[in-house]
C-alpha cells in the first residue's frame, strides 16, 4: 500500500491507524476510511493522504513529519518510510519492521514490546523510552539509528537493544532498569543517571558521573557473544573484530540508586 | 474601610494576613505586605486594558467574545495558556472551554516548575505544609532559590523568623542555603554552600550515595550537611528554579525528592517547591482534579491526553502546531524563547488580562478582565498546596476571568 501526503502542513495529525495489523485484509476503500485525526478534526485517512494498492504487503509512506502514532502496537509486518517520521513512532509496538529513510521525532519506539525500528539519520528524544509517569520504558525489540539521538534515549529501558550510531542527548539511559544501548559516538552529559540495572557500551570516552564506579578493564564474554549476534543483523551496525576481541573498562553504579548498571567503555 | 486578613495575589507565599484600606473604590494604604504586594495593591488600578480591542479597533465585550470564540471554533488545533495568575473558578471553565473546542491546555509550570511535577511521577514527594515547617522544622535547606528577593515574607512568616509551638526564634533553627552564587538569602543562612553551575544533580546524587555509605567523592562541607539532615528532628527543603530550570531539570528534582525520601530512614524530612505565581499550584490542582493531569493537556480526540514535551505551550509554538491562541493571565511574549513567541504573533491570538502586557500588543482580540484577588474573589491555592480564599476589595466594571470564560463556554454550545 502507497500512501502520499495530500496536505504540508504543521497541523499534527494522529493516525494510529497505519498499521500493518489494520492494513491487512483491506481494500484502498476500506483503508481510506479509516479514522484519523487533523488536529481536533476528525478525518478519514483519504482525507489526508492519497492511497494506492501497489500489490505489496509492505506500507510505504511519503515524508510525514506531522503523523503520530504510526505503526502503533503493531504485531507484525513492515512499514516503510520515504522520509521523516512524527511523534510516537512504533510507540508500544509488538512485532515487524518501521524503517525510516530520513529523521523521526520523539518517542519512537516508547514502550515498545518487540519488533525493529531502523532510522537513516536522526532520531528525537525519549528514543525508546517512557512515558511520563510509565514504570518502564522498552521492553524487548531493536533500534538502530544510523544519525544522532536526543535526550533521554532509553529512558526507564526495561529490555531490548538501541544502538546510535552518532552522538547521544543529554541523560541517555537514565532510570535504565535493563536492556543494552549501545553509541559509537558522543555518549553525551549525565549518561546512566539514576541507572537500577542494564548495559551502556561506549565507543568514545565519556565524562561519567561521580555515582559511577570503576570495576575492572577485561573483555566480557556476554557482549562478545552480544556483538556477533548482532553483526548478523541486516542493518550493517559497524561491529568490527576488535569491538569483539578488544578490552572494555567497566564502571558500575548509579551508586545512588540500586548499582547494578554497568557501563563498558571499550579501550583498545 | 478597612479589609483585614487579605489574601496577597502575587507570589506563591499567598500572605493571607494582609490589610487593605479603601477609601472611594480606592485603595490608599496596605500594610503587612512586602514591596511587591504592596505595589500590586496600589498600582492595580494602572496601565490598564482601557476597552475590549478587536484588530487594536475599541469594540464591546460581546463584539470581542463573540469574534474570540469564532476564532477558537475554527481553529484545527488551538492553545489554551496561562491560568496561574487567576483563580481557579476561572481555571476550571478554561479546562471546560478546552475540552469543548478540542484544545491543548497548559498552565506556566510548563515553563517553571513543570519538572517539579515530572519528578514527583517518577519519585514521589514527602510533603508538608507551611504550617508544620513554622512549627517545627529545626533544619531549614534552600536550595537554587533566593526568597529574599522572590519570596520575600517566606522568611518571616513560615521557615526562618516566625514564633512557632515548639521552635520560638531563629536561634532555635539552622538555616542552610546552597545557591550557584551568594544571595540575598544567603546572608540570613547559618551556613552558606556554593556549588558550581550545573551540578545539582551530581552534588545530590553523591549526597544520596553518602547516605547510603558510598559517596567518598562527595566533599566534606557536603558530608557534613549530611550528617545535619540525618540528625536534625524536623527537617525541610525548599527549593526553586535553580534546580528546575538548570541542565537537568527534572532530573535534578527527581534527585532532591528521593535524596528527601531516603532521609526519612533517619528522620522526619519534607521539602516544598518555591512555587512562583500566586495559584500556580492551583492550575496543577485545577487540570489534575479535572483532567488527571497537572499540566500540557491535550483534548483533541476528545479526551485528556498528557505529554510534557508533546503538548505543552513552548514546544506547540515552536513547531507552529497550533492556529490560534487563547492567553489567560500571563504574558508569554515576554518570557518565551523567541521561536516560540513569534508564532503567537502569526496566529489569531486572544488575550484576557487586566493589563496591557507585550502579549495584548501582539493579540488579535483583547479582552479586558478583572484582577483576581482584588477586583475579584476566588481561590488560590498556596506553594504547599493549601487552598485560600481571595477576597474582593475594590469593585469594577469589568467582568472576571470566570465570567468572561462562562461566557465564551455559552457561545461555544450555541
Amino acid at each position: 500500500m502507497l500512501l502520499n501526503p495530500l496536505v504540508k502542513t504543521a497541523i499534527p495529525v494522529t493516525a494510529p491507524c497505519i498499521t500493518p495489523d489494520w492494513f491487512s485484509g483491506k481494500s484502498v476503500e476500506e483503508v481510506g476510511n479509516l479514522p484519523v485525526y487533523y488536529g481536533n478534526k476528525e478525518k478519514r485517512l483519504r482525507d489526508v493522504f492519497d492511497i494506492k494498492d501497489d500489490g505489496k504487503d509492505i506500507i510505504t509512506l511519503g515524508s510525514v513529519p506531522t503523523v503520530k502514532y504510526i505503526g502503533k502496537g503493531m504485531t507484525a509486518g513492515s512499514i516503510v518510510i520515504k522520509g521523516d517520521a512524527g511523534m510516537h513512532l512504533g510507540a508500544e509496538m509488538k512485532g515487524g519492521c518501521i524503517t525510516v529513510e530520513g529523521n523521526v521525532s520523539d518517542w519512537a519506539g516508547a514502550e515498545m514490546k518487540g519488533g525493529e525500528i531502523v532510522v537513516a539519520q536522526n532520531a528525537g528524544h525519549c528514543l525508546g523510552g517512557a512515558y511520563r509517569g510509565s514504570k518502564s520504558g522498552m521492553n524487548k525489540g531493536l533500534i538502530v539509528v544510523k544519525g544522532n539521538a536526543g535526550n533521554e534515549v532509553g529512558g526507564l529501558m526495561k529490555k531490548g537493544i538501541i544502538v546510535v550510531e552518532g552522538n547521544l542527548g543529554d541523560a541517555a539511559g537514565c532510570s535504565m532498569k535493563g536492556g543494552t544501548l549501545i553509541c559509537y559516538g558522543h555518549p553525551g552529559n549525565r549518561l546512566g543517571a539514576l541507572m537500577q540495572r542494564g548495559s551502556i557500551v561506549l565507543y568514545e570516552s565519556p565524562a561519567l558521573l561521580p555515582t559511577f564506579t570503576y570495576d575492572a578493564e577485561y573483555n566480557p564474554t556476554w557482549l562478545r557473544v552480544f556483538l556477533r549476534e548482532l553483526q548478523k543483523t541486516p542493518h550493517r551496525i559497524p561491529i568490527t573484530q576488535n569491538h569483539i576481541e578488544g578490552t572494555y573498562r567497566r564502571y558500575n553504579g548509579d551508586i545512588s540508586e540500586l548499582g547494578k548498571g554497568e557501563i563498558f567503555v571499550f579501550h583498545e | 474601610m478597612i479589609h483585614e486578613d487579605v489574601v496577597c495575589p502575587f507570589c506563591g507565599c499567598l500572605c493571607d494576613d494582609i490589610a487593605v484600606t479603601t477609601e472611594d473604590n480606592m485603595i490608599t494604604d496596605v500594610k503587612n505586605g512586602c514591596a511587591i504586594s504592596k505595589s500590586k495593591f496600589m498600582n492595580h488600578h494602572l496601565n490598564l486594558l482601557e476597552s475590549a480591542l478587536v484588530d487594536n479597533m475599541k469594540v464591546s465585550l460581546d463584539e470581542a467574545v463573540g469574534r474570540a470564540v469564532e476564532i477558537l471554533t475554527n481553529a484545527d488545533n488551538p492553545l489554551i495558556y496561562g491560568l496561574s495568575s487567576t483563580e481557579c473558578e476561572a481555571q476550571r471553565h478554561a479546562i471546560h472551554l478546552a475540552e469543548l473546542l478540542g484544545a491543548t491546555i497548559d498552565q506556566t509550570a510548563s515553563v517553571c516548575h513543570g519538572p517539579t511535577i515530572l519528578g514527583t511521577q517518577d519519585a514521589g514527594c514527602v510533603k508538608c505544609t507551611l504550617g508544620e515547617v513554622k512549627n517545627r522544622a529545626d533544619l531549614i535547606i534552600y536550595w537554587g532559590c533566593n526568597p529574599a528577593e522572590a519570596h520575600i515574607r517566606h522568611f518571616r512568616r513560615y521557615s526562618v523568623f516566625p514564633e512557632g509551638l515548639f521552635r520560638k526564634s531563629k536561634k532555635e533553627r539552622e538555616v542552610v542555603v546552597v545557591d550557584v552564587r551568594n544571595t540575598a538569602s544567603a546572608r540570613i543562612a547559618t551556613t552558606f554552600l556554593q556549588i558550581a553551575p550545573g551540578t545539582d544533580f551530581e552534588t545530590i546524587s553523591l549526597m544520596r550515595a553518602y547516605l547510603k555509605g558510598k559517596g567518598d567523592a562527595l566533599p566534606d562541607e557536603f558530608k557534613n550537611l549530611v550528617e545535619r539532615m540525618k540528625r536534625c528532628e524536623f527537617g525541610i527543603m525548599f527549593f526553586g528554579l535553580g534546580l528546575t530550570m538548570s541542565r537537568g531539570k527534572h532530573l535534578n528534582v527527581d534527585a532532591a525528592l528521593r535524596l528527601v525520601r531516603d532521609l526519612n530512614e533517619y528522620t522526619k524530612f519534607s521539602i516544598t517547591p518555591m512555587r512562583g505565581h500566586y495559584n500556580v499550584a492551583g492550575a496543577g490542582s485545577t487540570m489534575a482534579w479535572i483532567t488527571g493531569y497537572p499540566f500540557a493537556v491535550n483534548f483533541s480526540m476528545g479526551y485528556p491526553v498528557s505529554n510534557p514535551g508533546e503538548f505543552s505551550a513552548v514546544d506547540v509554538l515552536a513547531r507552529k502546531e497550533c492556529d490560534a491562541a487563547l492567553i489567560i493571565a500571563s504574558d508569554p511574549v515576554a518570557n518565551f524563547p523567541a521561536e516560540s513567541w513569534k508564532h503567537l504573533a502569526d496566529i489569531p491570538t486572544i488575550v484576557m488580562d487586566p493589563k496591557v502586557s507585550l502579549t495584548s500588543r501582539i493579540a488579535k482580540v483583547s479582552i479586558p478582565v478583572a484582577t483576581a484577588g482584588i477586583e475579584a474573589e476566588g481561590t488560590a491555592y498556596r506553594m504547599d498546596g493549601i487552598p485560600l480564599r481571595l477576597k474582593k476589595v475594590v469593585d469594577t466594571t469589568r467582568l472576571s476571568d470566570a465570567a468572561v470564560l462562562s461566557r465564551m463556554i455559552e457561545k461555544v454550545r450555541a
